[in-house]
């Protein structure tokens, strides 16, 4: 695939689906900077290439994690949003304190990184953001509702900053995953059957891998997509099929 | 509708009194609370009396629980129960991301999502007692379109949608629906979205009927009173579009 320009920043880079994405972007030739949130740490980790421990979520930080890659690396013509953060609560039973993390984790991160870097990319000649969210932020989970609405406000993130970034040059787009392989338990609902029936509803009859995201995440960054803008790719083999609100 | 308690966040002006007054004119008792104007919330409580309605107002900041679980308790307190909840309560600044601080972020997402999130928490001991048992959310046509003059606002919407879901399929057990109305633009007392910084070129077409015209607060309140009512029972999880079509352009 062909990209006009070399850096883009995994937000974080400790998702399983970011793994897979990093590896596609760098057999891109792309120069990967991979950050780590929510270690308690703050800085350059050492001994892994261009990598930084940085919360997306906190303004301070995302503007020294832009500051040090910009000094270290080069200026940033990519961002992918990767902080998934799964919460399982109900509305019933969560505290102030959980169900306001989960949305930093999911939403405020998303927010304060678009902030910092898209405009940084704008002025830099222009480039690429793509949300890696959930089917979620459609469907509900009757289990981690939090994770939803979360998802749901980075849709809404994401058309506002198709219009606002894309009249600069950044296109903004967002994949939507589901459920993957080894993900049953986190997503196990006792109300809805959604995620239950993945396995006989999925029309490929198998749940997603980590390595199903890369692919799209990579065409979505590239020149290839260079009039996408402001799409919801829902990539979960036709799980979403079943489902009518869409 | 007659005898069923509702609470209503920011139903003193704006949308929030059409549906007060309307809630109201079809018998229920409406306890609403203000933030920021107490006047026009008491003009509502006032109309609503000369109307042979009964209604309370209290000064409530839905970001914060402890306030939020009074007004609850008040309604109860004073009316014996909670039947309907109507979250409508919100904040909107009108501004881009670079104007947002990370302050005013976290005061929108407080307000708007957390708002509804804390009050459906606070109503649900009574709701779950309730024969009727109703959450009605009021979300915006922005939920779904961005609006391209607050991206918070916008945020807050899209998330009010999946917060809706989770509710209905959750409190289903109970017997309480949940559902979401999504008003395109409204006239009211004071203003709020800014018109488009970008004129787009119009092309004049022939016009037979005007589906563009804003709504009025009381074109939201039918639909309140209608899924309130035990005829709107079997509607849940559902986000109601009402802007007269206007989002089909």
């Amino acid at each position: 695939m062909a990209f006009k320009h070399k850096v883009v920043l995994i937000t974080d880079a400790s998702q399983p689906a970011a793994g897979p994405i990093i590896k596609r972007l760098e057999k891109e030739n792309l120069t990967v900077v991979k950050n780590y949130p929510r270690t308690g740490k703050k800085g350059r980790i050492d001994g892994e290439e261009n990598a930084y421990a940085y919360d997306t979520w906190v303004l301070d930080d995302m503007e020294e994690l832009l500051e040090n890659i910009v000094k270290d690396i080069g200026p940033v013509n990519y961002l992918v949003h990767t902080d998934n953060v799964v919460y399982r609560a109900l509305i019933e039973e969560i505290s102030e304190e959980d169900f306001k993390q989960t949305l930093d984790y999911n939403t405020k991160s998303a927010f304060i990184t678009t902030k910092v870097f898209a405009e940084h990319i704008a002025q830099n000649g222009g480039g690429a953001v793509v949300y890696l969210s959930s089917v979620h932020d459609e469907k509900p989970t009757g289990c981690a509702f939090a994770y939803s609405a979360g998802k749901g406000a980075v849709k809404m993130l994401c058309k506002e900053m198709a219009l606002f970034f894309g009249r600069k040059g950044v296109r903004c787009n967002v994949v939507e995953m589901d459920m993957m392989k080894g993900q049953e338990e986190l997503f196990d609902s006792l109300i809805s059957p959604f995620n239950y029936d993945a396995q006989t509803k999925i029309p490929l009859r198998r749940l997603a891998e980590p390595e199903d995201f890369a692919g799209i995440v990579c065409f979505l960054l590239s020149d290839e997509a260079s009039f996408i803008n402001g799409a919801d790719i829902c990539v979960d083999g036709g799980h979403l099929l079943y489902y009518y609100d869409r | 509708m007659e005898g069923r308690v509702a609470v209503v966040t920011g139903g003193g002006k704006g949308v929030g009194a059409g549906i007060s007054k309307l809630l109201a004119a079809e018998g229920a008792k409406v306890v609403f609370n203000y933030n920021s104007n107490p006047s026009l919330a008491e003009k509502t409580v006032e109309y609503i009396k000369q109307q042979g309605g009964e209604a309370y107002t209290c000064k409530v900041d839905v970001q914060y629980r402890d306030q939020v679980e009074a007004m609850m308790n008040k309604a109860v307190e004073l009316y014996g129960g909670i039947d309907i909840l109507v979250n409508n309560a919100a904040y909107q600044p009108n501004l881009d991301i670079d104007e947002y601080t990370e302050e005013l972020y976290d005061q929108v997402m407080n307000i708007n999502l957390g708002g509804y999130f804390r009050c459906m928490q606070a109503a649900l001991p009574y709701l779950k007692q309730s024969k009727c048992p109703r959450i009605i959310n009021i979300s915006s046509v922005h939920a779904k379109r961005p609006g391209d003059f607050d991206v918070c606002y916008s945020m807050t919407k899209g998330g009010i949608t999946m917060l809706t879901r989770e509710a209905a399929v959750e409190f289903s057990k109970y017997g309480i629906t949940v559902n979401a109305i999504l008003p395109g633009g409204i006239i009211i007392e004071f203003k709020t979205g800014t018109t488009h910084r970008f004129k787009f070129k119009r092309i004049q077409r022939a016009r037979t009927y005007n589906l563009r015209m804003p709504g009025m607060p009381e074109d939201v309140g039918n639909i309140v009173v209608f899924l309130a009512s035990e005829k709107g029972g079997h509607i849940n999880g559902a986000s109601i579009r009402a802007d007269k079509g206007a989002m089909l352009f």
